[in-house]
């Protein structure tokens, strides 16, 4: 309910349309239709002129309803499904045409809108070409009404480039403070620690005021004795120093809780975002940009640290000297006092409004650097395509212009910044000299008073004058630092948004209560009548069933989309299917304990992944407790001990990323040694030999042969030759499952879609040789 | 499919037997002696040349024809590729840029268009694209392209807020 509000309020935050199909329409449907549901419907936004307009399209399990609102009123107009032969789509730079055939191949009907609209009204297309073609429809998305569907579909965009968490920027501040809790007596000490020395920052500009007045001018008018006057300078600098040490003493215990409190939440962070990194789905993962999550686990905790360290303590400090700073010189001399503070939210406003004009700086000098990275980004990893076009020149010319160009748009902002800063300082020097042209007559016949009567009643005493222009001088940081506090907000809650999306991301696949370990695990595998979507909406596998015995070999095969990658996916239940069953010896997968599941299982990849360490580390990731003799003897059966016995270092080279460079078949034939180690009863090879050559392939074949003895193999395979020793093949087709058996069996089907996959293959190698 | 080329059979003096139709439903049409299939249309240069080179490609994005010039076709396909060319063409077209606000890892941009005003999202480092006619190219997070004809007709207003985004 939580999720569905927020995706309301995105709607209607960033789109300037409906958060859902309107009520009237909703009532006016509901009247013409008898015994209909509302399936799903989407929002058109372009009339057949390309004007904006408010239409809809909503789907029926028999009919459709285009509505139009023209001057606030409804215009229907309803289709019967069954009149409707083919939906087809017309496409350009920034729209879409929807358009509804009839038996004879002519347009019953068209509907414009714009690529905003396009992710729901492709659910509608696809949902009516379903019913169209197969005269049924099976919705994936059966859990979610028609109203919750257009909005997860229609705000996609959106919470794919922003990090989706529910709250504003002051709800994000609370909850980046409460981090804070498990801290309490440290932030209470470091909190202390920074007021405390705020305050007694204030005490030696009021000490200097105390020895002019109450040392050096009485001592002048001869009212105190050399004797006196040294006990007294010494008693104030005795003060001084112990204020000075004191002072120091609380900016030490400040800077040590908070820098080191910091490091701990940043630390506690990094440990809870990435230990729920691990338990998400590979939907996250696939949502989600590498950089954009390894930055969140970086970059952003790093900031967050900054924020709780410094950004914190800095705030509340300067807004606490800030305060203190007005109370102590109005208390002193009010009329001066007021001078100075009153100008004071004004300065605070000057300074916001320079970094509101300095980010538009920024701005542009970003977006140089951006061309310049891009310049890099380019030719560095196409260093070979410069080369050999003699672009050399052309090149170094491109990166010098842009070169130049970050150089003059930074250069801007520190012109921007030298003329500020100059102007800002003048303001307040500015009140400088407004204190000196009001306080100095009044200093003035202070002293002519006090020399003519010795009392100290009239006019603005030299020390407190003093005071006053210590105390000036520090206003200048607080004040720097409340002016740039919103900028620090707004980086810390950015930063804290991203943190948190993934913190509060639920993991969909999930040990269920109850879930039991596995026990005389055999590896049989059964597949009852399973769906599956990834986007809720297009079938990848559709109503796919069969059964693989406990050491059996199964080859998947068919086209690239066919559903085979997915049929692996859900063995090793980096998914859930949403609907039929999978059974993992009799029992479903869902009951069963997840880690006590992937612990007997092996996954071989396409492209396998070497972490950077050692060629021993990298095997004995499968079963870090492996002997050495297991490890070597796993790596002869992968038929990869030999090449590695051939590296200077042997098992012990450092591979990985800038680790020693293997070639595809050495890395596959290390991630065939892995899991053998790991000795698991079903193993998943995913074209794991369709990246190499020939010579290799037949070694890593080898080596696969040994692997998958005695083990329910499921082989995805691109050369079918690789199959051969297959006990049965299913051949995947759209989603569906075409074809199974053996492959001499499914060579006799005539016109069978494997039949014609080796035909094909054959074909393309006579023609190769 | 072969691919005809206008240019080519008009400069070889041949007979371009086969005429280019649009329909009310925004539908084009190769037709020819022998058949009338539904085609639509690429502007190979949509931006750095627009007045020439269009590709006519079936439904399986096979190109059917290309077409240098449309001056080279007869009165009535050149009327259906102009009409073609209107809805495929589409996008929107700014006239003014009324605010240009940061929010959580998005630019908000509120413009007014021929449609009327408009809000729409970019992602931040996604920039601007200049073209070389002076013209400014936005694509939004759903791939709706935004185009500002003249930069230099806009409003002071409406520059000044694309200053950052301009050279």
């Amino acid at each position: 309910m939580e999720v569905l509000k927020s995706k309301t309020s995105l709607v209607n935050k960033y789109y300037e349309q409906p958060d859902r199909l309107p009520k009237d329409l909703k009532e006016l449907i509901f009247k013409s239709w008898e015994k209909q549901n509302i399936l799903l419907y989407s929002f058109a936004d372009l009339d057949s002129h390309f004007q904006l307009a408010e239409q809809w399209i909503v789907v029926g399990q028999l009919q459709i309803v285009f509505a139009t609102r023209r001057n606030s009123k409804w215009e229907i107009k309803i289709l019967n499904i069954s009149e409707i032969s083919a939906t087809k789509e017309l496409s350009g730079l920034s729209y879409r045409k929807l358009l509804f055939e009839n038996q004879k191949a002519e347009v019953i009907f068209s509907v414009n809108y714009t690529l905003r609209q396009a992710t729901t009204m492709s659910s509608v297309k696809f949902v009516l070409e379903q019913m169209v073609d197969q005269k049924k429809y099976e919705l994936d998305f059966e859990n979610d009404d028609a109203d919750s569907l257009y909005l997860k579909q229609l705000v996609k965009p959106i919470e794919k480039a922003q990090a989706s968490i529910s709250g504003g920027q002051y709800d994000v501040v609370w909850r980046l403070l409460a981090l804070l809790r498990p801290y309490k007596y440290s932030v209470l000490l470091g909190m202390s620690g920074a007021v405390l020395m705020t305050l007694v920052s204030l005490v030696p500009a009021f000490l200097t005021g105390k020895i002019i007045d109450e040392v050096i001018k009485p001592f002048q008018a001869g009212q105190l004795t050399k004797d006196i006057a040294i006990k007294l300078t010494y008693i104030t600098l005795m003060g001084l120093i112990t204020v000075y040490i004191l002072r120091e003493f609380f900016a030490w215990i400040r800077l040590q809780k908070m820098a080191i409190l910091g490091e701990y939440v940043a630390r506690d962070l990094r440990d809870r975002v990435y230990n729920h990194l691990q338990k998400l789905s590979l939907s996250f993962f696939n949502s989600k940009q590498t950089g954009s999550i390894i930055s969140r686990v970086g970059a952003d905790t790093d900031r967050i640290w900054d924020f709780i360290a410094f950004g914190v303590v800095e705030v509340t400090t300067s807004i606490i000297m800030l305060m203190g700073l007005s109370v102590v010189l109005v208390a002193l001399d009010w009329r001066l006092g007021l001078l100075v503070s009153l100008p004071v939210p004004f300065i605070l406003f000057i300074i916001y409004w320079h970094g509101q004009s300095m980010q538009k700086l920024f701005l542009k000098a970003w977006r140089k650097w951006s061309d310049l990275t891009d310049c890099l980004s380019d030719t560095i990893p196409g260093i070979k395509v410069v080369k050999s076009f003699n672009k050399e020149k052309e090149e170094v010319q491109r990166f010098r212009l842009r070169n130049q160009s970050v150089v003059k748009e930074f250069n801007g902002i520190h012109k921007a910044w030298t003329r500020f800063w100059p102007f800002l300082m003048l303001t307040i020097q500015a009140i400088v000299i407004g204190v000196w042209t009001f306080g100095m007559p009044r200093v003035l016949d202070h002293i002519e008073y006090f020399n003519k009567t010795g009392n100290i009643e009239s006019g603005l005493s030299p020390g407190v004058f003093i005071s006053f222009v210590l105390y000036l001088g520090m206003f200048v940081q607080p004040i720097e630092i409340i002016g740039q506090m919103s900028r620090m907000i707004n980086r810390a809650t950015s930063s804290a948004h991203r943190v948190f999306e993934i913190l509060d991301t639920e993991p969909q696949i999930l040990n269920l209560k109850g879930a039991l370990p596995l026990e005389d695990f055999k590896g049989e595998v059964e597949f009852k009548n399973v769906n599956f979507s990834y986007d809720g909406v297009r079938k990848t596998l559709k109503s796919v069933s069969f059964k693989i015995n406990s050491g059996e070999m199964v080859g998947l095969v068919g086209p690239s989309g066919s559903g085979k990658t997915t049929i692996t996916n859900l063995i090793a239940r980096f998914y859930d299917a949403q609907s039929g069953e999978i059974l993992i010896d009799g029992k479903k997968i869902t009951s069963i304990d997840l880690n006590s599941y992937r612990s007997q299982m092996g996954i071989v990849l396409q492209d396998p992944y070497l972490f950077h360490g050692t060629i021993l580390d990298n095997i004995k990731y499968a079963h870090p407790e492996a002997t050495l003799k297991e490890i070597i003897s796993a790596a002869k059966a992968a038929n990869a001990h030999d090449f590695i016995c051939n590296l200077p270092q042997a098992y012990d080279t450092v591979v990985g990323e800038r680790g020693h460079t293997l070639s595809g078949g050495e890395r596959q034939r290390i991630s065939i040694a892995r899991a053998i180690l790991r000795n698991p009863k079903i193993l998943i090879l995913d074209e794991a030999t369709s990246s190499v050559d020939t010579e290799t392939e037949k070694k890593i074949q080898q080596a696969l042969d040994r692997l998958v003895k005695g083990r329910t193999t499921i082989a995805i395979a691109h050369r079918l030759s690789t199959l051969a020793q297959a006990n049965k093949i299913l051949v995947l087709k759209n989603g569906e499952l075409k074809e199974q058996g053996t492959s001499i069996d499914l060579m006799k089907l005539e016109n069978g879609v494997y039949k014609n996959l080796v035909n094909m293959q054959r074909e393309l190698h006579a023609n190769k040789v | 499919m072969d691919v005809l080329n206008v240019d080519k059979l008009r400069d070889q003096n041949k007979i371009i037997e086969f005429k280019l139709e649009f329909n009310e439903h925004g539908q084009l049409f190769f037709v020819n002696k022998e058949k009338k299939i539904s085609v639509y249309i690429k502007k190979c240069f949509p931006w750095s040349n627009k007045d020439s080179f269009f590709s006519i490609r079936n439904q399986s994005d096979e190109e059917v024809l290309l077409i240098e010039d449309i001056n080279a076709l007869d009165e009535h396909s050149r009327d259906a590729i102009i009409s073609s060319l209107l809805a495929s063409g589409f996008c929107f077209i700014i006239n003014d840029i009324i605010t240009i606000k940061e929010d959580y890892e998005l630019r908000v941009w509120e413009v007014e268009t021929n449609q009327g005003m408009r809000q729409f999202q970019t992602e931040l480092m996604a920039w601007p694209r200049e073209l070389s006619s002076g013209g400014l190219l936005i694509q939004d997070l759903a791939g709706d392209i935004y185009y500002i004809p003249k930069v230099s007709e806009l409003k002071p207003s409406g520059k000044k807020l694309l200053w950052a985004f301009i050279d």
